[in-house]
């Protein structure tokens, strides 16, 4: 009996909370399957990327780490996609935050004064705002497409980045490895759980969600969001698209250069070539494998957040590529946007 | 025609059916669309399907046409038990179909069109496609542009491409199923149509005629099945059936009466009026706004008549403030409105429901409660926040006060039927009582009874002294409900008569396009 899709009669609510474990159920097979065909033992390979890092405390750390910038960008990045705004330049936002933010350090390595850290916050959340203003003022007086003005706005945040840590931001006295000064104390968000990078900027980033969530829900604001689904329909509510683009974006952004500011104040500790590592594209995949719900982007965040760390466990244990955890990634993008299929659809045999 | 001398001779020859119905029977997750339906077209024979909106015709037809399974039952086509399993089939079979919602693109011209759909195994040729469009007129007396692009036809001739590219199809046509055909043309169009009809018939093809118009059944079909809630009521003749016979098979218990029609006691001050009111279009196959003038006047129901297509979505738009125009162009109370937005004219009073229901009067996914703060989320607000509690309780008793069918008000708009969600958009402008309410097509696709409640809803609202546009193509529905009518055509607006003093073939030659005598009607007014 060949099976067929039939559109269901209403989104299944059942499938909206299923179609995540299944892509992932899924991916992980993919996964035991590359790992087969590259010659290592596919059960090996799979606790050392899955299981592995959640068998001790220190792991956890990481896992809650590694996954703090992910939930804020990524609930940053459902309000814009519930907006129906592709911003895709989180990573360069993200970038903008951490060199706003560093510039203050930068100008004062020495300086201890207590109205530092609270001044770099604000400016990482500005950097990353000012960022996102580019693509929205492009999309609303030009009509610029998001999707390539903020996605080409990366690779200038990358370039600009890459500036300023092997030139005139090097520190002097790093022999001549790229990246600022260290930040002191005075500048760094204190850890709050002893021997790990676990601090209190991940604390605040796993509160967005939260608020994001109320926000959608309770406010103006979030109303327009939710009506954007349709635009003619936000047009009959009397609600300005412009409008709701550039508080998209901004909003978006705002969060993608808190999260960057963090991550240089927090667990990096410094300005580097490498604060990126493609967290604001992972900040994708968390925002649509939490189904665009920002309560969702919680446990999203921190299966993709335990990918990266398995990754890392994997290279280091069985000399697995580190790339590896990417490729995971984009193979669970795959598998949760065909799952998400589901939501809509039924399997159905098709009597013949 | 494709048709042997023996099937020839309509429908009262004891001939073999062309096709045939047993037991046909559709459910749907919550409703169950055809029970037991069964059904016989003669060759030859003009067949009506008559049945109020959300009887089951159109489940019906699409089973016929491959489009939609049974769950159970049979199907006979020339004697022979068969299963379709899609419209290619159907097709094959000497079956076509015309949809409400013509398949047609709006910038390839008519013989490119039917290029794309015919001879699909040969090469793309629209010249020779001509030729046969030529041949065709001839042939069966169907005037079509071959070579005009189907933007600039009106909607009869885009129908008349739709059904010739039903005669032209590889396999010769045996059966023409026409899906509620009239819905869209002027009265003159629609003669021309049941003039091409007949002759085809004389010719031996079967015709499934679908409607909802009692007139139309009676004056063109050989024979009529009768359903309601998915079940045939009744098969006649329609020799042996008078229109209110049919009118009562159809809908059950009479509807409801409409509402007694009370004088308004009211001075008829000018609420809106729009004077010189030309605009573009945005659309590439919409209708610019040619110098629009007229008064929109407190306790009136102003009609707007007219094919759809002729200005009306691009009038509505300017009206409202979805466009901005001139300041002078439109006036509401005197005061110049014409760069305003929607959001300020719903300040001053002016509330509108548009033609698109799902996607635009309401938001598919987004559950009733925040529907009805759509367009009243201007005054849910306190200290920025939604007042979502009091929104649930405003969309659970607009529900209850208009008769509205839902599963829950925190279930999504898209779970209405078209009827219920057309009963919870009107409910939720009327409950506004706003001073100036304009309606595009206030009852398409709403049954009978629904019809009532929301015509009576504007009946209430006119005698409470607001003034309303309604905008639509059923023409009885506007000599119903209105004072006074207008007609639109090619982006134009007839003087506006009073309804008692409108003849209605001249209203019909107008809504075509024959705009002579327009200027003459003008003083009368």
């Amino acid at each position: 009996m060949p099976l067929r899709l039939q559109r269901r009669a209403r989104p299944s609510f059942a499938m909206r909370l299923g179609a995540p474990l299944l892509a992932v159920l899924v991916a992980a097979v993919i996964a035991c399957g590359l790992l087969a065909a590259s010659g290592k033992a596919p059960l090996d390979g799979f606790y050392a990327l899955f299981l592995a890092p959640l068998t001790q405390a220190s792991g956890w750390a990481d896992v809650l780490t590694k996954s703090a910038p992910l939930a804020l960008i990524g609930a940053g990045l459902v309000v814009a996609f519930r907006s129906r705004v592709w911003n895709i330049g989180a990573q360069g936002q993200y970038i903008a935050g951490a060199v706003l933010g560093s510039a203050l350090v930068v100008h004062m390595p020495e300086s201890s004064a207590g109205w530092l850290l609270p001044s770099m916050i604000v400016l990482g959340v500005i950097g990353g705002l000012l960022y996102a203003a580019i693509p929205a003022f492009l999309s609303t007086r030009f009509n610029a497409n998001v999707i390539l003005t903020s996605l080409m706005f990366d690779y200038v945040a990358l370039a600009g980045l890459h500036y300023l840590t092997f030139g005139p931001w090097r520190d002097p006295s790093s022999y001549g490895f790229p990246g600022s000064v260290s930040f002191q104390d005075a500048a760094s968000l204190p850890v709050i759980w002893a021997h790990t990078q676990f601090g209190l900027g991940a604390v605040f980033a796993f509160l967005a969600a939260p608020l994001i969530w109320i926000l959608l829900r309770s406010t103006l604001f979030g109303f327009q969001v939710r009506v954007s689904a349709s635009d003619e329909a936000s047009t009959y509510a009397g609600f300005s698209r412009p409008r709701v683009v550039w508080m998209a974006l901004l909003l978006s952004g705002a969060l993608a250069g808190l999260a960057g500011l963090m991550q240089v104040a927090g667990p990096i500790n410094q300005l580097r070539p490498d604060i990126y590592s493609e967290v604001g594209f992972s900040a994708i995949i968390v925002a649509y494998l939490g189904q665009l719900n920002p309560l969702g982007v919680l446990p999203a965040a921190l299966l993709v957040g335990l990918f990266s760390v398995g990754a890392n466990n994997a290279q280091i244990t069985l000399g697995l590529s580190s790339s590896l955890g990417q490729l995971l990634q984009g193979v669970l993008l795959f598998t949760l946007l065909a799952s998400n299929v589901l939501v809509n659809y039924r399997l159905a045999k098709v009597s013949s | 025609m494709n048709v042997t001398a023996d099937e020839k001779g309509g429908a009262n020859a004891r001939t073999q059916p062309r096709l045939e119905l047993y037991g046909i029977t559709k459910a749907f997750p919550g409703v169950v669309a055809n029970a037991d339906v069964s059904l016989s077209v003669h060759p030859g024979e003009i067949h009506a399907l008559l049945g109020e909106n959300g009887a089951g015709k159109s489940t019906l037809m699409k089973m016929i046409y491959g489009l939609l399974a049974p769950d159970s039952g049979s199907l006979m086509w020339d004697g022979r038990e068969i299963r379709i399993e899609g419209p290619m089939q159907a097709r094959a079979l000497g079956m076509g179909m015309v949809q409400q919602h013509f398949a047609l693109l709006e910038s390839l011209t008519v013989a490119e069109n039917l290029a794309l759909t015919l001879n699909r195994h040969g090469r793309w040729d629209p010249n020779r496609i001509a030729a046969r469009i030529e041949d065709a007129e001839r042939e069966y007396g169907l005037k079509v542009h071959a070579r005009r692009p189907v933007h600039r036809l009106s909607v009869g001739e885009r129908q008349r491409v739709e059904i010739l590219r039903c005669l032209l199809q590889e396999e010769p046509l045996k059966l023409l199923i026409l899906d509620e055909p009239t819905a869209v043309l002027t009265p003159q169009e629609i003669e021309g149509l049941f003039a091409i009809l007949r002759r085809l018939a004389a010719d031996g093809l079967s015709i499934l005629f679908v409607s909802h118009k009692l007139e139309e059944v009676r004056g063109l079909c050989d024979r009529v099945t009768v359903l309601r809630s998915g079940r045939v009521v009744a098969r006649r003749d329609t020799a042996d059936v008078s229109v209110e016979d049919l009118a009562a098979l159809m809908v059950g218990d009479a509807p409801p009466p409409l509402r007694e029609r009370k004088p308004v006691a009211l001075e008829a001050r000018v609420r809106m009026a729009v004077s010189s009111l030309s605009q573009s279009t945005l659309d590439p196959h919409g209708t610019a706004l040619q110098s629009v003038n007229f008064e929109l006047r407190q306790g009136e129901i102003l009609g707007l008549a007219g094919v759809s297509g002729n200005g009306q979505q691009e009038l509505m738009a300017a009206l409202v403030g979805e466009r901005s125009s001139p300041p002078e162009a439109i006036l509401i109370d005197g005061q110049a409105v014409g760069k305003l937005n929607v959001r300020a004219r719903r300040k001053l009073g002016l509330r509108y429901v548009p033609e698109e229901r799902l996607g635009k009067g309401a938001v598919p996914e987004l559950s009733l409660i925040d529907n009805v703060l759509l367009t009243r989320w201007a005054k849910a607000m306190q200290w920025g926040l939604l007042r979502l509690g009091q929104a649930r309780a405003a969309a659970q008793s607009l529900c209850d006060r208009h008769d509205v069918r839902h599963p829950g008000v925190a279930s999504p708009a898209a779970s209405l039927s078209g009827g219920n969600l057309q009963k919870f958009i009107m409910g939720r402008e009327l409950d506004e009582a706003p001073e100036i309410l304009i309606v595009a097509q206030p009852t398409w696709g709403v049954d009978v009874a629904a019809a009532r409640r929301i015509q009576d809803g504007l009946l209430a609202l006119r005698e409470r002294g607001s003034a309303l546009l309604v905008i639509s193509d059923d023409l009885d529905e506007l000599l119903l409900l209105s004072d006074r009518i207008a007609v639109m055509s090619g982006g134009r607006v007839s003087p506006v008569c009073p309804v008692a003093s409108v003849d209605r073939a001249e209203l019909g030659q107008w809504m075509g396009g024959n705009v002579s005598g327009w200027e003459a009607f003008g003083d009368a007014a």
